[in-house]
């Protein structure tokens, strides 16, 4: 029986180095995850910068492959990764790297763009909350 | 109705795909069996949006050993086991009708849960279970949510009524969906 067909985003050209590392990435995901959901934060933030070091690593090497929107996709999910960690300077400058691409498609560039807004801001109300409770 | 029949052993789902699907098992078996040990069930799927895919309507007898069923409480809300048990039946789905793999995690952001592709072009797929009945509110929902993911890729959902033991499984190509 065939599948229909629709527009899907290239992977031709991956290698079984890659895969590899797409299953390693999404083990550790989903280990951050059940973390996530028994409460243990710190060991799911320790997954998820190793998922996120991955994740860099998958969007170079589908730029050197010419899969430029598989790329931004490794790219946004580092930068979802370094926030989920909790690293917010690390993930607003992989989504600062991504909007500098100008083939960045609109409709990722606005949702990078609100994304690195949004980190910002929770990144000020969290420093105001941190540095009132110390002046308690 | 027409139905055809398909069996599927649930522990294969982690050598089907590349994602670490086996941490899914537990969580649909304690799903689908409760606090019975009962090592099997019956599911009606639709599919939905297929094609020459027939008939639309099957039933699948799914199976798993008796030494998979968890034997000490698996930690986490009852939300987070109803999604991920649903998750599991999407692994096996998505492997018996459209035979892609489910290849990675989607970022938060995406809007939509795992890639998975055919070899050749990644697609979304997003997963949905409930213990409820009513599939076709919650499957609306999240065909929009879908759509609405920021790459303008097309792709699956897969929605599990746990209490009617329904599954649909649907194809969407976004560009037009969300026009």
């Amino acid at each position: 029986m065939s599948n229909p067909t629709g527009r899907g985003l290239s992977r031709q050209g991956v290698d079984a180095a890659f895969v590899a590392d797409e299953a390693q990435k999404s083990h550790l995901l989903l280990e951050a995850q059940l973390l996530r959901a028994q409460q243990q934060a710190e060991a799911a933030a320790d997954k998820l910068v190793e998922a996120a070091m991955i994740e860099e690593r998958l969007r170079e090497r589908c730029f050197t492959m010419g899969l430029r929107e598989k790329a931004f996709v490794h790219g946004f999910s580092a930068a979802s990764c370094w926030a989920q960690a909790g690293d917010f300077h690390h993930a607003i400058g992989v989504c600062q790297d991504l909007l500098a691409h100008s083939d960045l498609p609109p409709r990722l560039r606005h949702r990078v763009d609100a994304y690195a807004k949004t980190l910002c801001t929770r990144r000020a109300q969290w420093y105001e909350e941190l540095v009132v409770h110390e002046g308690e | 109705m027409e139905h055809t029949h398909e069996t599927y052993r649930l522990e294969d789902i982690d050598q089907t795909h590349a994602i670490g699907a086996a941490l899914f098992v537990p969580f649909t078996i304690v799903r689908l069996c409760g606090e019975t040990s009962a090592i099997d069930t019956t599911l009606t799927v639709e599919l939905r949006n297929f094609g020459d895919f027939s008939p639309p309507q099957r039933t699948l007898h799914l199976s798993w050993s008796s030494a998979s069923i968890p034997t000490q409480p698996l930690g986490v809300s009852d939300r987070v086991i109803t999604e991920w048990a649903a998750c599991g039946i999407a692994c096996v789905v998505m492997t018996l009708y459209p035979g892609l793999t489910v290849r990675a995690v989607a970022a938060e952001g995406d809007r939509f849960d795992y890639w998975v592709d055919d070899g050749q072009y990644d697609y979304g797929l997003e997963v949905s279970g409930t213990l409820g009945a009513d599939l076709d509110t919650r499957h609306r929902a999240k065909v929009r949510q879908l759509c609405d993911n920021p790459y303008g890729v097309d792709g699956y959902v897969v929605v599990v009524s746990f209490a009617s033991r329904r599954v649909v499984l649907s194809f969407h190509r976004c560009q037009e969906e969300s026009r």
